[in-house]
């Protein structure tokens, strides 16, 4: 599936204000860096907003979004990670991977990376998300016979 | 059946073999259905195996087991060895020092982990008993008779086969009969037992063969051989495409097992499976795609070698 473009709209972590700020601000990793030294609270807010508007493509929120506490903040001198979970119900028909809804409730559990690139200093996000827990909570198996040359 | 499964679907050796004693006359099937009704009925571990343990008269003592002394078995290999040893991989039992069968579950893989029946990977079940109520419904399929029916059952039983599907994600036995003659009553009752994935199961990306043996090169999963009987069917063939001393045969074959599908299953080049952590912009990201199969090359179709989990043209073991 296609990441959504419209993440601005899919989303209810940032204002306006803020969405407009992050758009100045993701070009230039030095920058955002050091807003977020000053407003740790709007790194948090870049994270949800980068969770939600992909998370609820499949998963209508039920308690939603929520940063670990006490787990997250600035990494070392040049980064910024949140740990993460968001509890949602699997009631979007269709929406992953074409599965029909499930109606089954589902925690996700993240973790976010905030850092530059190293070539051009844009903002770039890594999620490391805990997707053998989601595919087991939705009752999906995995396949234990490894294709190998004959 | 048990060890080497380099395809998707299985006869081999060992289910040969076990359709030859099930498929007897009137009044041998119709003894062994009470020797399987009553493990159905056991309400003990010894009483549910006793059908398998005793198994047809004959059976266990088969010397044909001993064809499957191959690496990575060790010869001499008997029935009774390969009968002890479905009973603990396919279902969950093996022996105590005073020779009763108790429970076996597979070693823990990670901590956390659920117990798994015998070899079956994230599975846990009776399989035993599965196995036990789809060969009774079939002997009385064959031989005519409802479940509690007491008679004798026909005259000319209807012959059972058996195959194995692999892979599900839970075990079931699918017992299927159709006519082969209408008119004089004539048919066939199937057997598929289909299953989990277990323990050493990989499987080939190709079904052409490209070994004399199905040993495989040490990793414990077995290989498509050119054994006796393993064919490619001469479609828009190309010369060297049978097997090695494989003579075509296919339109004279009473039995076969023919597989349909490119000569080769590929990683496709176009996602990338790698990596579901890179970086990215805000909200570009997707679900993560752990494989994703392209069929490449000509379409064949091909009969494995019963070695591979085929079956010869003859019936033969």
């Amino acid at each position: 599936m296609p990441s959504p473009t419209d993440w601005q709209e899919r989303q209810h972590a940032l204002n306006e204000e803020e969405v407009a700020r992050y758009l100045e601000l993701q070009a230039d990793w030095p920058a955002l860096l050091e807003t977020l030294t000053g407003d740790l609270e709007f790194g948090l807010k870049i994270v949800e907003a980068d969770s939600v508007a992909v998370l609820s493509q499949w998963f209508t929120a039920t308690d939603g979004w929520r940063e670990e506490e006490g787990r997250w903040g600035l990494l070392g001198d040049n980064a910024f990670g949140v740990a993460w979970e968001y509890d949602g119900i699997h009631d979007v028909p269709f929406a992953f991977n074409g599965l029909p809804a499930s109606g089954r409730p589902v925690t996700v559990r993240g973790f976010t990376l905030l850092g530059p690139d190293p070539d051009s200093g844009r903002v770039q996000i890594r999620r490391y998300v805990d997707w053998a827990g989601v595919f087991g909570q939705l009752g999906l198996t995995l396949n234990w016979r490894i294709p190998v040359p004959p | 059946m048990g060890d080497m499964m380099p395809y998707l679907l299985e006869k081999g050796g060992t289910l040969r073999i076990f359709e030859e004693y099930l498929n007897t006359a009137r009044p041998q099937r119709r003894a062994f259905l009470e020797v399987v009704r009553n493990s159905h009925r056991a309400n003990n571990v010894a009483g549910q195996l006793d059908w398998f343990v005793q198994g047809p008269p004959g059976l266990w003592a088969d010397p044909r087991f001993a064809l499957k002394a191959v690496p990575p078995i060790d010869p001499p290999w008997t029935g009774a060895q390969e009968r002890d040893q479905l009973i603990k991989w396919w279902f969950g039992f093996q022996r105590n020092n005073a020779g009763q069968w108790v429970t076996y579950r597979s070693p823990l893989r990670s901590a956390g982990s659920p117990p798994t029946t015998g070899f079956w990977i994230a599975y846990e079940g009776e399989v035993h008993r599965i196995v036990c109520a789809a060969v009774r419904w079939a002997l009385e399929l064959s031989l005519g008779l409802g479940p509690n029916d007491n008679r004798p059952g026909r005259d000319d039983p209807l012959p059972v086969e058996f195959f194995w599907k692999c892979l599900a994600p839970w075990f079931e036995a699918w017992v299927l009969r159709r006519p082969t003659d209408g008119a004089a009553g004539k048919g066939l009752v199937s057997v598929v037992l289909v299953t989990p994935t277990h323990d050493g199961a990989n499987v080939s990306e190709s079904p052409i063969a490209t070994s004399p043996t199905v040993v495989p090169l040490g990793d414990g999963s077995g290989v498509p051989s050119t054994g006796r009987d393993y064919e490619v069917l001469a479609v828009d063939a190309t010369p060297g495409d049978a097997g090695a001393g494989a003579a075509p045969m296919a339109p004279n074959r009473k039995y076969a097992m023919w597989v349909v599908t490119h000569t080769n299953q590929e990683k496709s080049g176009a996602v990338t499976v790698i990596d579901n952590a890179g970086d990215s912009d805000i909200a570009d990201w997707g679900i993560p795609v752990l494989g994703c199969y392209k069929g490449k090359g000509r379409i064949v179709v091909v009969s494995p070698s019963m070695a591979a989990g085929g079956i010869k043209h003859d019936g033969s073991v």
